[in-house]
């Protein structure tokens, strides 16, 4: 029997390497999937909370002159739907060993993605919403202006860490870590991606839509 | 190989560990040195609020929030979950029949994380930030800081989850997964779908000092922030663990094993239901109807007591029927279930009032509540939080007292142990006593320095001086005694006591890949399939190699 109880000599602060488990990478991922989902939705609670108590004085939530415009958070829905199916595309083609079509599959999913920042950075110049109080009255103070750009900001880089996940993913597919018989990198990059799109989804009713 | 094995320096292999074991011992001895401190943050906060109506040791009153809000978050989240993250990034790879922990360099990355984040958050309080705190970068330095620590919380117990769900050894069905294990899943289900949510807070507080939103001079509300996880029921994420180490040491130290393994199980997965349950209660409590929220606050306090009830039932019922060795774990196991069960249950009296208040909705009439038992919003609230947290302090130190040979390879100090364990437990009941004298004299939940001459709350805060004055001599002794077993390497080299679960089966301390080969489980009590050797050096049985 080998004794695998002697510290190696090269790297000898190293962790024993993990026996090969199925799942492990998939089970991590759900769990942070669910902790960053959470936090999301909690942003999401107290955002609404804060415009129910100013809609409740009687005044508008969005400061005087700030208007949000449909059309771009629509489009940017759609762009997520076709990112997402990118990646459903990208699983399916690893799953028959189609290599070519999961590297297209997910590069269109990293176009997609900064497009969707890039959209996101558009509507914030187009709404043009000041970020410090822009007087002294008790309306500015509660309409929390930073609060929209802190959700705003949180999914973006939800979705550049969805993005380098996937990316990470597709490299090491492209170094034939991952293939038909073993997709699990590539399904933890999927749930990720998923989540943060979920978290839109959440973000485009309760922002976008009801304002 | 060996001159190459040499020249590894400890500060090497402590550094760049990427052992488990090498991370628990981290995580153990930094949050019993964060907990004596923190405790010593609150006794000077106490001996201020001795002297009710003026500011004797500090500076002004925003010092005084600074210092008892940094003892707070310091006590919860340096303190006890660290040494509790620390015991379960130790034992339960080794219970589950793992040859490490999931993502090990996750894991020892999120001690790091851990670490800097609270050296930030100390020197946020420092550079006059914090709730109460007087410059808005070191204020919301503190915020960023905080969460930075309840980041690498989630990212330990991710590592711990991960561990049991995905790593367990064949054979072991989530149904046999050891009673400490299981206690660790579930809470580390709880602070992952929980802690996102403080954090959540945090970064809104951030935004509103950053933005100028919550005015500099006004931040004293933000001590509030950290209230939807500290007080009761929510706390009671923190006595999970402190359960499932409880029952195990029971089930050791009787020679029987619990009887109805499954019941407690579900026992333990109802207590973080219930905790988890109150904790988003409480969040949205902050916006909902008010008695909506109250009726299930009274739900989740309900909830809780009687799956701790049932699960000491169980525990009693391996202690009468077993043949009981009532050595420093098992009596400090036993401390810990029933402080717990106490604090739970103080927690009901608080819940009078809402529940008064719900039924008089009902029947659209005025509640008529005594005016004794009107004590929300006072320091009755805190009194829970401190029964609670020395419950579950007392209960590390059962793990650590009952483990302590398998994680330093010495058997930890008995006389060490019991005076740690009478000096916290007794510390803590005193402190909790206090805290509900001063709450039933009306003091205010809010650290202030009220203008109050009575009677009981005088007693209350004498009472609160003398408690966290012991509670704190007392985690400084289990420190001392980690040490002796640790550093200095004091204590028995012999294994003191042998369970059942797949820890006992490897040497103490554990090998570099825990186990010489792939143990296989065959029931809940897995060595009882197995040949043991009763020597510090455990063979394998050839019947469970792989």
């Amino acid at each position: 029997m080998t004794d695998i109880s002697v510290r190696p000599t090269i790297g000898s602060t190293a962790p024993p390497a993990e026996a090969v488990r199925p799942r492990m990478l998939l089970v991590g991922t759900s769990l942070a999937s669910a902790a960053t989902f959470m936090g999301f939705l909690a942003l999401i609670g107290l955002y609404v909370g804060f415009r129910q108590d100013v809609i409740a004085t009687g005044e508008t939530w969005l400061p005087s002159g700030v208007v949000i415009p449909l059309t771009q958070p629509n489009m940017m829905l759609a762009t997520w739907s076709l990112a997402s199916t990118a990646v459903i595309w990208a699983i399916f083609s690893m799953r028959n060993d189609d290599r070519a079509n999961t590297y297209i599959a997910i590069g269109l999913v990293m176009v997609l993605g900064f497009a969707y920042i890039a959209q996101t950075a558009y509507l914030l110049s187009l709404m043009d919403m000041p970020l410090y109080p822009t007087g002294d009255n008790e309306l500015d103070l509660l309409q929390r202006p930073p609060l929209f750009y802190g959700i705003i900001g949180t999914h973006v880089v939800m979705t550049l860490v969805a993005m380098g996940y996937l990316a990470l993913t597709g490299l090491r597919s492209l170094g034939g870590q991952y293939s038909s018989r073993d997709l699990e990198g590539l399904y933890g990059s999927a749930m990720f991606w998923m989540t943060t799109y979920g978290a839109y989804l959440v973000m485009w009713f309760a922002i976008y839509i009801t304002k | 190989m060996s001159n190459e094995l040499a020249s590894t320096g400890v500060v090497d292999r402590t550094l760049g560990t990427g052992d488990h074991k090498t991370v628990g011992r981290l995580w153990i001895f930094s949050g019993l040195a964060v907990g004596v401190a923190a405790l010593v943050l609150r006794l000077l906060a106490a001996l201020e609020q001795l002297d009710a109506g003026s500011v004797a040791l500090f500076e002004d009153l925003d010092e005084f929030v600074q210092v008892w809000s940094l003892s707070r978050d310091l006590l919860i989240f340096g303190g006890v979950a660290a040494v509790l993250v620390g015991l379960g990034t130790f034992i339960v790879p080794l219970q589950v029949g793992a040859n490490t922990i999931a993502f090990p360099r996750g894991a020892t990355a999120a001690f790091w994380v851990w670490a800097a984040s609270l050296l930030m958050v100390v020197a946020s309080y420092i550079g006059n930030g914090g709730p109460g705190g007087g410059r808005v970068d070191f204020v919301t330095l503190w915020a960023l800081a905080l969460g930075g620590m309840l980041f690498a919380l989630v990212w330990a117990l991710i590592c711990i989850a991960s561990t049991v769900l995905g790593a367990r050894a064949p054979g072991m069905t989530l149904e046999m997964v050891p009673v400490t294990a299981w206690s660790y899943l579930v809470f580390a289900l709880l602070g992952i779908l929980a802690l996102p949510v403080q954090m959540a807070q945090l970064v809104i507080a951030f935004l509103d000092v950053r933005g100028g939103y919550m005015p500099i001079v006004e931040t004293t509300p933000l001590s509030a922030v950290m209230d939807t996880i500290t007080l009761a029921p929510s706390v009671y994420w923190l006595l999970i663990p402190t359960l499932g180490i409880a029952l195990d040491i029971i089930g050791v130290h009787t020679g029987r094993p619990l009887r109805f393994h499954r019941s407690t199980l579900v026992l333990i997965g109802l207590l973080g239901l219930t905790a988890f349950g109150a904790s988003v209660t409480a969040f949205g409590g902050r916006r909902g109807s008010v008695d909506f929220n109250n009726a299930f606050m009274v739900l989740g306090l309900l909830e809780s007591v009687l799956p701790l009830l049932g699960a000491l039932a169980l525990g009693g019922e391996s202690l009468r029927s077993g043949t009981p060795s009532f050595r420093v774990p098992l009596l400090a196991g036993l401390t810990s279930g029933l402080l717990a069960l106490g604090g739970a249950t103080l927690a009901l009296l608080g819940a009078v009032e809402p529940i008064v208040g719900f039924f008089a909705k009902l029947a659209d009439r005025t509640p008529d509540v005594p005016d004794v038992l009107t004590v929300n919003g006072t320091t009755f609230n805190a009194g829970v939080t401190a029964a609670i947290v020395t419950a579950a302090l007392v209960g590390a130190v059962a793990g650590l007292q009952h483990w302590g040979h398998k994680i330093w390879g010495h058997q930890m100090g008995e006389g060490g142990g019991s005076l740690a364990v009478l000096a916290l437990a007794g510390g803590g009941m005193v402190w909790a006593a206090g805290e509900v004298l001063g709450g039933l004299g009306d003091q205010p939940a809010l650290p202030a320095v009220a203008d109050l001459d009575a009677n009981m709350v005088t007693i209350g805060n004498i009472l609160v001086v003398a408690g966290v004055a012991a509670a704190a001599a007392g985690v400084a002794l289990a420190l001392l005694n980690t040490a002796m077993s640790g550093v200095l390497g004091r204590g028995s080299v012999a294994e003191p006591w042998s369970g059942r679960t797949l820890e006992w089966l490897t040497d103490s301390p554990p090998p570099f890949a825990n186990f010489e080969s792939q143990p296989v489980v065959k029931s809940a009590s897995p060595l009882d399939h197995m040949d043991r050797s009763p020597a510090t050096s455990t063979p394998i049985p050839e019947e469970v190699t792989a």
